[in-house]
């Protein structure tokens, strides 16, 4: 974020009035809030026990 | 979307027990008996303070399975499988009268079950049940 950003400029941000641009977060933030991954495992999808 | 999990189960101590899934395989489709080379289980007694302390339970390690008698071509569905509407592909019954399995009380036994594929570029398949004797 700018760094003369008032206090409105962050609070408009957070309401998502304006985003905030890629190129003010670092790079690191902008991976880890990529889209989630998938993780399919073969297994039981259901399972039932008797006893 | 299937993800690895423990089924969880209540057992009698020294009594038997009937496990049954719908087990699915990397396309994510309900596996069929054809489908299938080989497959085995093993059973293990969890140690009450530490799941990582676990004892392998003689003469039930690397079991081979008859997969005619566990394992089915389409979905079945009868009175057992209550878990919903669509059936089970996979049976099999943990007979004590065989061979003593659960033999202590409040414990947590863990059924590992690997099935094979055709397939031999893809991993095995596994399901785990997590039982606790009473």
């Amino acid at each position: 974020m700018n760094r003369n950003a008032t206090f409105f400029d962050w609070f408009r941000a957070l309401l998502g009035w304006r985003s905030v641009q890629n190129a003010e977060v670092p790079t690191e933030l902008r991976v880890k809030s990529s889209p989630a991954g998938v993780v399919f495992v073969p297994t039981a999808v259901r399972a039932v026990v008797h006893s | 979307m299937t993800q690895a999990k423990n089924f969880y189960g209540t057992v009698f101590t020294e009594g038997s027990a009937m496990l049954m899934a719908r087990v699915v395989g990397y396309s994510g489709e309900v596996l069929h008996r054809y489908e299938l080379e080989s497959a085995a289980y093993s059973i293990y007694r969890l140690d009450i303070t530490s799941d990582d302390q676990r004892v392998p339970l003689p003469g039930h390690q690397d079991v081979a399975l008859d997969l005619d008698d566990v394992f089915f071509d389409s979905l079945q569905n009868d009175e057992t499988w209550t878990a919903d509407d669509e059936g089970f592909n996979f049976r099999h019954v943990l007979d004590n009268m065989r061979s003593e399995i659960f033999s202590l009380s409040h414990r947590f036994y863990q059924v590992e079950y690997v099935f094979y594929t055709r397939n031999s570029s893809r991993p095995p398949i596994r399901v785990q049940f997590r039982l606790f004797s009473v």
